[in-house]
């Protein structure tokens, strides 16, 4: 975990949770986008029952992940995302 | 182009006529194996079937963790082109494979939200009144389909013939329902006689009233595709013995 937090529905705290999930996630999107000659992957937008959620690469090491609730459209969060990449590469380089 | 059986033709070919699409195909989502398939040339199905379940699995699992319920669609973007999944009730995935300007909106919302409504049921068998299958959707053995076809007949006849004593039109559905699953068998009158449909379906992802639906949308397509002016050929002795030969094969495996 790099930054950020993430939290449940009931509060609970499950950032370190769900990071390690994305782990085998992004594992597998690259896997995917690779095998079947799609290039590298730039982005997973899922919508789930209770909320959507965008992961998009940085970084060839980094993974961002964007999370909210079902009524924000999956385009804006999309754009939210983007611009989320873009922050998150210029916190990376300034870190070192 | 590869073909993809009857019974799912149609959903791909809706998911395939949407321009920027390559090939669409239903994958077993705890297996990754390919149910049916319509790929244009160099897509490798078992790898995107393959694929498309692992990364659902682990994505699944993720989402989960968040808190943000089951997936009900995804869309993997790459720079040279995208996938897109929607889960079905039914365990299996439905996965196009797409350019990467696709029209995510469109491939989504007109075909796969209709199959995911359709897909509620986990068997369907479509016979004759006689109880001769004319197609069907999920039976592992032959011997099954022989089976629930001459059950389903049967029952159809019985509840025929009650109706009849009980001077009244026949009944249009019947159900019967268990824990977990239910059965809904009614029949459907087209240009070549009545046919019979028996769905099976899953409480915990269908409903009676989802099979209805479904139903008469099937009802409607089959009466639309039955030809009505041609005269019914006559069954000759030669074709009786040959299906005769042929069901008795696949019953025995002589």
């Amino acid at each position: 975990m790099l930054g950020g937090a993430l939290k449940d529905p009931k509060g609970r705290d499950v950032t370190d949770t769900v990071a390690a999930y994305l782990a085998g996630v992004s594992q597998e999107a690259g896997r995917t986008a690779k095998l079947l000659g799609l290039g590298s992957w730039t982005g997973l937008a899922a919508e789930g029952q209770h909320g959507h959620v965008h992961l998009t690469p940085p970084t060839g090491a980094a993974l961002l992940l964007v999370v909210r609730e079902r009524a924000v459209p999956m385009g804006r969060l999309a754009i939210i995302a983007q611009r989320a990449a873009v922050a998150a590469r210029r916190w990376l380089e300034a870190q070192g | 182009m590869s073909t993809a059986p009857a019974g799912y033709g149609r959903v791909l070919d809706l998911v395939t006529r949407v321009r920027g699409v390559r090939g669409a195909m239903l994958v077993a989502g705890d297996d990754g194996l390919v149910v049916a398939e319509q790929l244009m040339e160099g897509i490798k199905g078992p790898a995107v079937a393959a694929l498309a379940a692992s990364l659902a699995n682990r994505l699944h699992r993720a989402m989960d963790a968040a808190g943000v319920g089951a997936d009900q669609f995804w869309h993997l973007q790459a720079e040279q082109g995208a996938l897109l999944v929607v889960p079905a009730p039914s365990g299996m995935l439905v996965v196009a494979v797409a350019e990467p300007d696709v029209n995510v909106g469109l491939v989504r919302l007109e075909p796969l939200v209709k199959f995911v409504k359709e897909a509620g049921a986990r068997l369907v068998l479509l016979m004759t009144s006689a109880g001769q299958v004319l197609a069907q959707h999920g039976f592992s053995r032959a011997v099954d389909v022989m089976s629930a076809a001459a059950l389903g007949a049967a029952i159809m006849a019985s509840t025929d013939e009650i109706a009849r004593q009980l001077q009244q039109p026949p009944f249009a559905g019947l159900n019967h329902q268990g824990e977990r699953h239910g059965i809904f068998l009614a029949a459907v009158a087209t240009g070549r006689g009545k046919l019979v449909a028996l769905v099976v379906y899953d409480l915990d992802v269908s409903s009676l009233g989802l099979v209805q639906l479904f139903f008469e949308q099937l009802a409607a397509d089959l009466r639309a595709a039955s030809p009505k002016d041609s005269v019914p050929k006559q069954v000759l002795a030669a074709d009786f013995e040959r299906e005769l030969s042929d069901s008795l094969n696949t019953l025995f495996g002589r």
